[in-house]
């Protein structure tokens, strides 16, 4: 059985990835990084025999095709270079394994300031740049909206039959309670916290409703939003016009005026 | 690798067509907007020897081969249809458009030559009637035009493509002047841009295409539902720089006559290899040094040439850097085959 792999991994498993110094994908393993460039890299493609490296290639290439190997298939821009002995992870220079994490490193914090961007919680990575500064010791609350309405209605269930009968015993009136029961303050739902919280004197009931509200608009423009970073990224075409093909604009061109 | 080489004596300026010769596989036509039409034997010598140069007085935008391996046809911006005799070097004028002239194809299983012109008209040569020639009315402006076994595919502007039955064509083309054989089938593009290529599948089955954003299309000729199901577009020849996607025009569509298999060229400077059934990428070869603006197949698939030009889509007054080059790869027998499973 495999490892099963985590949703989202911290900085340090993403750093510790193998990854192909010819076309920069990364692996669970070695094992898979390895065939992968016999397989992507270091195949000869007069007969299909996978090599070890790019060196074991050439010489395959010289001595049973008599042809010289001049760069290594499927690499990415000025990595298919002979001159380099590539095995797996061994003999990736310092260089390009420092660039390499910087971009896995820069990837994974715009990762992580995405999903906190979307999701509103805060990222987990806090306790990994911080040491564990924060942790609140309360087990964390995760509510879906339906069960914030649940909730509040069985509060208001509970909350409103006493005040209209009698009230019981040395109870308190509802107007006074200050939410003890009944899950953490607002704020710690994972919503952002409102401006000027229920005062003591509020009703407290209204508050909730506000609350609600509050958490339905906030998951109706979540949900309006949500699908758009799909979307965002810009595109850039290198050629556009409506109706106009390229071959026509250049037949307009002065050097090609034909009378 | 070492299977592939540059021509040694190639156009000065912006490549527009390559064509292998039905018969003799070292055979290639290529014509350029150098107003010239060069015909090579790519194995003569290394580096292939230029056999001929043919001049025109304008641009030369298409060529292809005719009946055999010594005629050939092409089309000119000076708004011309010629027969070329490659032995003896006559041009001679089939017909006048009246606009430049985008593209000609020869159908050899109806002996029909077809040029296609931003005038909006086809016309149509019956070789066994010589001297006269009948013009079709299309929809809008021809940007690329493909013969399959039996079927003619017109990529259009404003999105449109036209699919005619060559039989009717051929029947068509029997009367000079103006015709109006029935179109076969009108269909939009299924890509939201311009269509900058077409291709049909050597078995007659359908036609791949090609827009100015990145995208290749793949369809099919029944019309019957499960068929039309069946199609579907994909990006390709993109780049992703600093977060953006760089998108480039897919100029050039060839089909793999033996593996059915389909080469795309782009302005990335990228050929890649698609299995169009399995909807694979079989494999994209090293970067070349400029836009790909043309390819093709020799007959027996084991040549592809590839015409690079730099820049020239995006038609500036300065001429733009970079090598104009006829690149020929020999191709080894799986090469271009649909992988397994």
């Amino acid at each position: 059985m495999t490892k099963k792999r985590k949703r989202y991994p911290n900085l340090d498993e993403k750093l510790e990835r193998p990854w192909c110094f010819y076309c920069e994908r990364d692996f669970d393993d070695l094992k898979i990084l390895i065939s992968h460039q016999k397989a992507k890299h270091f195949k000869c493609d007069r007969c299909g025999r996978r090599l070890n490296t790019a060196g074991g290639l050439n010489v395959h290439m010289s001595q049973v095709h008599k042809e010289q190997l001049t760069h290594v298939e499927n690499a990415i821009q000025g990595r298919g270079g002979l001159d380099l002995e590539i095995f797996g992870m061994e003999g990736v220079p310092h260089e390009v394994v420092n660039q390499h994490q910087q971009v896995v490193r820069e990837k994974h914090f715009l990762e992580q300031e995405e999903r906190r961007r979307l999701t509103g919680n805060p990222t987990s990575g806090a306790s990994y740049n911080t040491g564990g500064v924060f942790k609140s010791k309360r087990p964390r609350v995760k509510e879906v909206l339906d069960e914030i309405v649940n909730r509040s209605g069985s509060w208001e269930g509970d909350h409103m039959i006493p005040t209209t009968h009698e009230l019981p015993h040395g109870s308190i009136p509802p107007m006074d309670v200050p939410t003890p029961a009944y899950g953490p303050p607002p704020g710690a739902f994972g919503l952002p916290a409102r401006p000027g919280g229920p005062g003591p004197g509020q009703d407290l009931s209204a508050s909730l409703d506000d609350m609600i509200a509050d958490a339905k608009g906030a998951a109706s423009t979540a949900a309006v939003e949500a699908p758009k970073p799909k979307k965002e990224k810009p595109v850039n075409l290198k050629y556009f016009d409506e109706n106009v093909s390229p071959e026509e604009k250049m037949a307009n061109m002065a050097r090609y005026a034909w009378t | 690798m070492s299977t592939q080489f540059e021509l040694a004596q190639n156009p000065v300026d912006v490549i527009s067509a390559v064509k292998f010769a039905r018969n003799d596989h070292n055979r290639l036509l290529v014509s350029s907007w150098d107003r010239n039409a060069y015909l090579y034997d790519t194995h003569a010598e290394p580096g292939g020897t230029l056999i001929r140069k043919f001049e025109h007085p304008a641009p030369v935008m298409d060529i292809c081969f005719g009946r055999d391996d010594n005629e050939a046809f092409s089309c000119c911006l000076d708004w011309n249809v010629r027969r070329i005799d490659l032995t003896t070097g006559d041009l001679t004028i089939l017909s006048q458009h009246e606009k430049g002239v985008r593209n000609v194809v020869f159908s050899a299983t109806h002996n029909l030559l077809i040029s296609s012109s931003w005038d909006e008209t086809l016309h149509l040569h019956n070789l066994s009637t010589p001297g006269q020639h009948a013009i079709v009315k299309v929809e809008s402006k021809p940007f690329s035009i493909s013969v399959s076994a039996t079927k003619l595919v017109v990529a259009m502007s404003s999105r449109a493509v036209s699919i005619y039955e060559l039989a009717t064509l051929q029947e068509a083309s029997t009367i000079s002047g103006h015709a109006q054989p029935p179109v076969w089938q009108n269909r939009e593009s299924s890509m939201k841009y311009m269509t900058r290529a077409v291709c049909c599948m050597p078995n007659d089955a359908g036609y791949a295409s090609s827009s100015i954003e990145g995208r290749v299309a793949v369809e099919w000729f029944d019309p019957s539902e499960e068929s039309q199901a069946r199609k579907y577009a994909f990006k390709c020849h993109r780049q992703t720089v600093d977060g953006a996607d760089v998108v480039y025009p897919v100029h050039a569509l060839a089909f793999h006559p033996v593996h059915g298999t389909f080469a795309s060229g782009g302005g990335d400077c990228v050929v890649a290899l698609w299995d169009a059934v399995g909807k694979r990428r079989i494999r994209q070869y090293q970067r070349f040094p400029s836009s790909i603006s043309t390819v093709d197949f020799s007959a027996d698939g084991r040549m592809m040439a590839v015409g690079v030009s730099p820049g020239y889509e995006n038609a500036t007054e300065d001429v733009p850097d970079g090598p104009t080059k006829v690149f020929i790869r020999t191709l080894t027998e799986n090469e271009a085959q649909a992988k397994k499973k």
